[in-house]
């Protein structure tokens, strides 16, 4: 018998699914082995192929929904001649429908639908400037000094204050931080050779930088941070206890991720305590890999082959993706809606 | 299907709302399907397809037919899925166990001998699928329910297709572990072995 090969679960499943090269099928269908394995995953995927039918009353009113949003859409179009825009005030249908299922948080889904225009009317491109940031946490540092009496650290660098801030909220946070570059946060037995594995730990341990200045903020952050690794180790219970775990959705449980903002000028203030090599920081322990395309489908980001994305976030209640590039004329923010990767004006 | 589908973006771009109607009618079952392998329950399920439809009408607009419109639906309904999936993870709930398949929320442990035996088959699937991690999920619920190609896929989750092929046979290796272990499903081995 010969022995099966390395990737023999690749090449059984490409089979199943008719995605297999000339060469593999051989290799596949001269395998009783194989064969073996291409009838289970074949039942898997069967099973996994049973239709799933919606409660007839839930889809009609889902669909209700979005008509009455189509309509809402069309007659504003009709007195503003803007076609051009996509659309923003599905409110009232939405609202309208009744909870077709026995869901007790029924009662928050609108509010995603109904933030995006607000949010966009309050956004403008911003670009990052050094001299800035320095002059913004020089006033951070000089007005908690002066209400708070702390001693020492008024004469630090703007890289060093840095330094120390993010210190100071990775030791509130859970004891999971760490080096996570060289980690794979997935531990998954069966999955070790996985060849994208570059599931690594993300910034759950990267700098928080602003929360010095308001401890409440950083006790969120810690909070949120333990909360975040406890549901991750409820999606993947056989990663090591102490290695950084992604969310459900994959996002890692950096710097943006668990925290929300009433407006885009809020993230952006935020991100203005920021050092470059932070955000530097940020991007590069991001995989691309873990968040669905955006950064394909935004052009002035394609371009890029490394992850621009450095965090997310809600705003006004909308998940928003933040990514960050370099280019000839400095340094820019994106902010775009996660859902459907649009970016915001 | 697709060339139905282009008229039917096309007129609904152009305000038509009988065209949205049909297309989202054509759609949903499948969108719906999604949520629920992805989200896990019904509860979730039916908010994220319901952002599903909200978004599709948003971006109906800008939608240039690049990608075919199923495609580019079943996008956007796998990120409200993800969408969902976050915001369910920040807000506290009670619990996640609805009355099908919430179980497979708890440890797997608890399955083998309080599972019921009137729970139709594809809550045992979705059992097993909710204990696979996203990365894997998503691109088995998008080739097994949603019947697109690796190539799509991978547009889809912006993920090489090599990545897509890999993780999919990882997918079903481990649901296939699971089935078997939870004698849940018969596998193309224990076939062969009774036969």
């Amino acid at each position: 018998m010969n022995p099966l090969p390395p990737n023999a679960d690749e090449l059984v499943s490409a089979y199943v699914d008719g995605q297999a090269a000339p060469d593999e099928i051989v290799v596949v269908e001269s395998s009783p082995e194989l064969m073996e394995r291409v009838e289970a995953f074949r039942t898997v995927a069967d099973l996994l192929g049973t239709p799933v039918e919606a409660p007839p009353a839930q889809k009609e009113a889902h669909i209700a929904a979005a008509l009455g949003a189509f309509d809402a859409k069309f007659s504003a179009d009709d007195s503003a001649d803007d076609s051009a825009e996509s659309i923003e005030e599905p409110i009232a249908p939405l609202t309208a429908v009744p909870p077709v299922i026995g869901d007790q948080e029924q009662a928050d889904t609108p509010a995603a639908v109904t933030s995006l225009s607000q949010a966009r009317e309050r956004r403008r491109p911003r670009r990052f400037n050094i001299g800035v940031i320095a002059a913004a946490v020089a006033v951070l540092l000089f007005a908690v000094v002066a209400a708070f009496g702390f001693g020492g650290g008024g004469g630090d660098d703007l890289a060093t204050t840095s330094a120390d801030t993010a210190a100071d909220t990775q030791e509130a946070a859970a004891d999971d931080s760490g080096d996570f570059a060289n980690e794979d946060s997935m531990g998954d037995d069966a999955m070790d050779d996985d060849s994208d594995s570059a599931l690594s730990g993300l910034a759950s341990a990267a700098p928080q930088p602003t929360a010095d200045a308001d401890e409440v903020a950083r006790a969120d952050i810690a909070e949120d941070d333990s909360a975040m690794d406890e549901d991750a180790m409820e999606v993947e219970e056989a990663a090591p206890a102490d290695t950084p775990q992604l969310d459900a959705g994959g996002a890692a449980p950096f710097l943006l991720a668990d925290r929300g903002f009433g407006d885009q000028e809020s993230l952006l203030e935020e991100l203005d305590f920021l050092t470059a090599e932070e955000l530097d920081q940020l991007a590069l322990q991001v995989d691309a890999g873990l968040f669905p395309g955006c950064q394909t489908e935004v052009a002035e980001l394609a371009q890029f082959d490394s992850p621009t994305l450095i965090g997310e976030t809600f705003i006004d209640d909308e998940l928003v993706q933040v990514h960050r590039l370099l280019d000839d004329s400095g340094e820019i923010i994106f902010v775009i809606t996660d859902v459907d990767c649009m970016v915001l004006p | 299907m697709s060339a139905d589908d282009r008229a039917l973006v096309a007129q609904a771009q152009s305000g038509e709302r009988a065209a949205l109607d049909e297309l989202l009618r054509r759609h949903y079952d499948r969108i719906f399907a999604i949520c629920r392998r992805i989200a896990g329950n019904e509860a979730d399920a039916a908010d994220a397809a319901q952002e599903a439809l909200m978004a599709i009408v948003r971006g109906l607009p800008k939608f240039d037919n690049r990608a075919a419109f199923s495609t580019w639906s079943y996008r956007v309904a796998t990120n409200a899925c993800l969408d969902e999936l976050r915001r369910r993870k920040r807000r506290p709930t009670p619990s996640l166990v609805d009355e099908h398949d919430g179980w497979a929320d708890k440890h797997t442990d608890d399955i083998e001998p309080a599972f019921d035996e009137q729970i139709a088959v594809r809550d045992e699937v979705q059992a097993a699928l909710n204990e696979l991690s996203e990365e894997f999920r998503e691109p088995v619920v998008l080739r097994d329910c949603a019947g697109l190609d690796y190539a799509e896929i991978a547009e889809t989750l912006g993920i090489p297709p090599g990545t897509v092929r890999s993780r999919i046979a990882r997918g079903r290796t481990k649901l296939a572990v699971i089935m078997r272990a939870g004698n849940q499903a018969p596998t193309g081995e224990r076939q062969n072995k009774q036969s």
